[in-house]
Parts: structure tokens; sequence; C-alpha cells
């Protein structure tokens, strides 16, 4: 009795820690899914445009590209900006756990405003940037909690002073870690510390938008074919490259998934195979008394799934306080790590349950298909 | 009488059982057994260790199958039909007691005597109810839910007996019963299973023990795989 119960806690104790694994590389396979989602549907139906020179952002490139590709045929809409790092690598802004922080300067016009709102992204306290505007942010929300920032406040950045004119709702994707202002204060800030660029005229990026009924993909190449200072990216590659990154995290999470099958479901299986020959002669009588096939069947898997989702559910309670107490500890650094899902808890419950099921199959089956006479003769 | 037309409780006829020992030995454990137990019999099975009693009443009891010939139960050929219709045969037709109690270790003793009733499909309240009732009939209201390790030898037995009878099965095979208790406990069991059969139902008892016979209006005497004539019995 003792005996058994000490395996059964061994047992349930695979599970715990099989599931704990899953539930925290899970979510954060979820968080990294989102981000890349989030971002998948920022570019989705837009070419991306880099300039030629190479470095962390493709090179910059000027303003009279972006005039060329306004005029180029099929294009509806170019959005140019110059993205640059929110701090300098002196002041410690390249080097970061996840994605840097990055000031991003976006020409304003209403049709930047109207995309804004297609992505589903809010102001949750001030206002968004407006034409016209300088020497005003918004920023997102692991900004505003890393700096400590409220609408109103003066916040530093290299060297100037900005404005905070309104603080973004936590999307929990990438515009969390961005900071936004007008075009004109990105390209000061970007072009100062580039005292040798013989134009300060320039951008860093640009999307652009085709026309109705204008393949994008063809657009792309026809634009690198016709501009030579840039290529142009189409949005199928960009979502691949997005897609390349998801695939190896959730390859990630699948791995841990699989060592979770082979821990959590061998020593299921183990402690089932013991527990039916420890009671080979409780079996036998039963079937005495009259128990079909398909009672024992039952009673051994449904004991096999109460372990598993015993097991399951402390496991992922484990992991998700675990992600919950990282994702407090890093916030301040404007860090979340960790996304808990609708459908990564019922999954790794799910998990659990099955996990014990399809593990317990082998003995209930065993235990079935005895003789119930021989069953009664062991001792 | 009406009895006379119903078919016996139970009817085998040229019952033949072996068993191959893991070493490749054969064991002839019945070599042609064939035997009318009438409705309402009381009989008691005696003989050698090793004679056969065992088996001859788990074949009975439908646990175990012969290599030859038929068992019919109650009118029904139990060798000609499907294995899995035999559970339902077992628990609704007969009751089985056993030398070692044979209780689950883990239920206590309303869970042990309500088992067959959980896996007729009756509802779990209805089966503790009709259980409790059966403990306190037998004396055990006190005893509900006690771990069979709680419960003295007799009460035990008395539990594996309210568990054979939980379903009123018309047939009782009691595999010594008597064999691990007192003499006393043998007697209040003896005298249970004598009421039961005044009550209709019948019975068969193996046993070692002459005293416990002596409740049978019957005895069968085995040896070597099969019953003993009376010619042979008397030759002894
Ligand atoms: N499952 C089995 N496998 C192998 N041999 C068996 C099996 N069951 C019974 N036997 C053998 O068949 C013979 C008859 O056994 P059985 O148990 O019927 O004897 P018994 O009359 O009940 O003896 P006892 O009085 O000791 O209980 C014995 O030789 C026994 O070893
Ligand atoms: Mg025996």
């Amino acid at each position: 009795m003792w005996r058994r119960k000490l395996r059964t806690t061994l047992t349930i104790l695979g599970i715990v820690i099989g599931i704990f694994a899953f539930t925290v590389m899970g979510s954060m396979a979820e968080k990294i899914n989102l981000l890349i989602s989030g971002a998948a549907g920022f570019y989705g139906s837009a070419i991306n445009i880099q300039g030629k020179g190479g470095g962390s952002f493709g090179g910059a490139f000027t303003t009279d590209v972006v005039e060329k590709l306004r005029r180029y045929p099929g294009v509806a809409d170019v959005q140019p900006s110059v993205i640059t790092l929110l701090r300098t690598s002196t002041e410690g802004g390249g080097f970061s756990f996840g994605p840097p922080n990055l000031l991003a300067g976006v020409e304003i016009s209403d049709s930047y405003l109207h995309r804004f709102n297609e992505q589903g992204l809010q102001i949750a306290q001030g206002e968004n940037l407006a034409p016209g505007d300088t020497g005003v942010v918004v920023v997102g929300a692991d900004i505003a909690d890393e700096f400590d920032l409220s609408v109103g406040a003066t916040f530093h950045i290299r060297g100037e002073e900005f404005r905070v004119k309104g603080i973004l709702q936590r999307s929990l994707q990438f515009a969390d870690k961005i900071t936004t202002c007008p075009l004109e204060d990105a390209r000061r800030i970007y072009t100062k510390d580039i005292p040798l660029l013989a134009t300060k005229d320039i951008v860093t990026s640009a999307q652009v938008y085709a026309a109705s009924g204008i393949d994008a993909d063809e657009l792309a190449l026809h634009i690198t074919d016709d501009l030579p200072e840039v290529r142009a990216v189409p949005p199928s590659e960009l979502k691949r490259q997005f897609e390349a990154g998801a695939v190896i995290f959730n390859l990630i999470v699948f791995g841990v998934a699989l060592i979770a099958v082979i821990v959590g479901g061998l020593s299921v299986i183990n402690t089932m195979i013991m527990s039916v020959s420890e009671r080979t002669r409780e079996i036998g009588i039963k079937r005495a008394v009259g128990a079909k096939t398909k009672h024992i069947i039952a009673e051994y898997l449904g004991e096999a799934s109460l372990i598993g989702l015993f097991g399951g559910l402390i496991g992922f309670g484990l992991g998700w306080i675990t992600t919950l107490i990282i994702n407090a500890q890093t916030r301040a650094g404007g860090t979340i790590l960790f996304t808990m899902t609708r459908r990564l808890a019922l999954g790794a419950l799910l998990f659990s349950m099955g996990l014990g099921v399809i593990a317990g199959l082998y003995p209930a089956f065993r235990a079935a298909r005895m003789d119930p006479v021989k069953a009664l003769r062991t001792m | 009488m009406a009895t006379i037309l119903q078919p016996p409780m139970a009817r085998l006829t040229n019952v033949h059982k072996t068993y191959t020992m893991s070493a490749g030995n054969v064991v002839q454990a019945l070599r042609g057994v064939t035997l009318d137990i009438p409705r309402g019999a009381f009989y008691a099975l005696m003989g050698p260790s090793g004679s056969g009693k065992s088996t001859l009443l788990n074949i009975i009891g439908s646990l175990d199958r012969p290599d030859t010939g038929t068992i019919t139960l109650d009118g029904t050929d139990i060798t000609a039909i499907s294995p899995s219709e035999l559970p339902d045969i077992r628990r609704r037709l007969i009751g089985f007691v056993f030398q070692g109690f044979n209780l689950i270790p883990t239920l206590n003793a309303l869970e042990n005597v309500a088992l067959p009733l959980k896996y007729e499909g009756i509802r779990r309240r209805k089966a503790r109810e009709h259980a409790v009732e059966l403990l306190e009939k037998m004396g055990l209201g006190g005893r509900i839910h006690h771990r069979p390790n709680e419960l003295s030898g007799g009460e035990q037995q008395r539990v594996a007996i309210s568990r054979a009878l939980i379903m009123n099965p018309p047939l009782i095979l009691a595999d010594e019963p008597t064999g691990e208790v007192d003499t006393a406990t043998s007697e209040t069991i003896m005298s249970l299973l004598s009421d039961l059969n005044e009550k209709g139902q019948t019975i068969v008892v193996v046993t070692h023990d002459p005293f416990t016979a002596s409740y049978a209006e019957r005895v069968i005497r085995m040896r070597d795989g099969h019953i003993l004539s009376p010619d042979e019995e008397n030759g002894e």
C-alpha cells in the first residue's frame, strides 16, 4: 500500500515535470507567436523597402527614392520611416533581453492613422500623433513601464527632450516596445551621430502598399529591378522570414512535449503495469463477481487518466505561476517573456489527460485479458 | 411439482479439463465428469487435494471453460455461447464464496458487497442502500465502513457471503468457505447456508471437513478428476 502510494506520487511527479515544461515553453512560444503574427499582420500586405547600404536596418536611402516610389505605377501608398535604437549602444540600448527598444519616426498622414487603427492598436492614455506634430512621442506599454512614463511627462531620447503625448494599450506585440515620433525628429536624431552623411534627407525604410488589383510580390520584383538603390522585400518573403522564426519556437515546444510524453507516459505505463500485476487477484475477484472486460478496462483507464489529469493540473499550475513570477520581474525592465492563452491551458490539460489514457491502454488491456481462474490462484 | 418440469440448476455432461504446465507437463484435472445439480439441492464436494474439486466448481461457475463436454446452467448451454456473455450469466445466476474470503482490501465492507450491483449497472445510491440492508441482515450493521483487515475472519466471511448473495443468485458455489475459520464460525456460516438452502437457493460446497459436509443433503466424492460411483465409495 505504502509502496504503491510512493510510486503513484512519483508517477504524478513525472507528469508534473513534463506538463510544467510544456506550459512554460508553450507560453513562451505563444508570446513569440503573438509577436510574429502581429508583425506579420503589420507588414502583411506591405512591400518592405530597404537600402542596399547594409547595416542593422538594411542601410538608409534618400527621400527622392521615396518620391520615385510614390510615382511608381501600381503603388497606392508609401510609408517612409526612420527607425533607430531608442538608446545608443553606449547607453545600453543595443543590448537587451528580447527585442531592443526602438525609436520609429513616421510620416504622420491620414493613411498612417488609418493603418494604425486597422492593426488593432489603441491609445490607452493621451492622444495619438497628429499631422504637424513635433517634439512629441507616443510610447508602447512596455516603454511606459520601463521608463515610468505618463502622459505629459518629459522623455529624454538620445540627448533630446520629448513630451509624451500618448501611451499605447498593451498589445503583447512588437508595438509595446516602440516609441513613435514624427519623421523629422527621428531623422535628426539618427543623422546626428553620423556626421559624414552626404545628405540629411534620408529614411531607413519604407513600406510600399500596392494598389488594389496589383500583385504585391510581383510589384516588389519590379521595384528591385528598376530602382538600383533599394531592395524591395516581397510580402510573401517577409512572411516566410517571420514564420521561420515561429517554426523554430514551435519545434522547441514540440520537443518539450515529446519529452513530456516520454517521461510522463513511460512512468504511467510502468506504474499501471505494476499495479495490474499487484492487483491480479483483485481482477480475478472482480471477474468472478461478474465484471465485464469493459468494466476492467474502464477502471484502469479511469485511474490512468486521473493520474494524468492530476499531474497535469499541478504541472500546469506550477508552470503558470512560474511564468507569472518571471513576467512580474521582467516587466519592470520592459520585457514580457510569456503569454498564457486559453488554447495553451486547454492543450496542456487535455494533453496530460490524453497521456494518461494512452499510457493506461496497454496495462488496462493486459488486466482485462487476464484469465480469472489463474488470477484467483495467484496469492 | 413444478420444479420437475424445470431444467436442473446445473447439468454437466462428460466434462474434461487438462492444464498444461509451463514445463510442458499435462495435468488431467477433470476426466469425464457427468453430474446433475437439481434446483434447491445442497451438495458437498469432497476428495483429496488435487482431485479437481476447485476446477469443477470454477467450471460450473463459468469462470473456467472445459476442453470437452457441456455445461448447462438453468437450461442455457454455457459452453456454446460467446465468452462475452459469461459475466452477465455469472452475475445473475451464481454467487461465489472463496476460501480466502477474497475481499478487495482497498474497499470497505459496503463497497465489496455492492460490487456486483455496480457491474449490473445499478445506481450507486440504490446499490449502497441494498448492500447496507443485506449487511444489517447478516449482523454486520456496525461494520459497513470497515476495511477487510479491520474485520475478524468470521466477519470477513460473512461479508464475502453477502457479496455472493447481493444479486440473489439461484446458485451459490462455495470453495472451502470454512477452511480458514474456527469451529464456532464455521457453524454460523454453515447454518447460514442451510437457511438459504431452505429458502430455495441451490448450494454446492467444496470441503475437506466432514462437519461442514454434514450440513449437505448429499456428499459427492472425487478422486483423480472424476466422481466416485457409490460402489467405488463403498470399496474404500
Ligand atoms: N490453472 C491451473 N494451471 C495448472 N494446473 C492447474 C490449474 N488449476 C488446477 N490445476 C491442477 O489441476 C489439479 C486439480 O486442481 P484443483 O485445484 O481442482 O484441486 P482441488 O481438488 O481443489 O485441490 P485442493 O483440495 O488442494 O484445493 C491439480 O493437480 C492442480 O495442480
Ligand atoms: Mg481447491
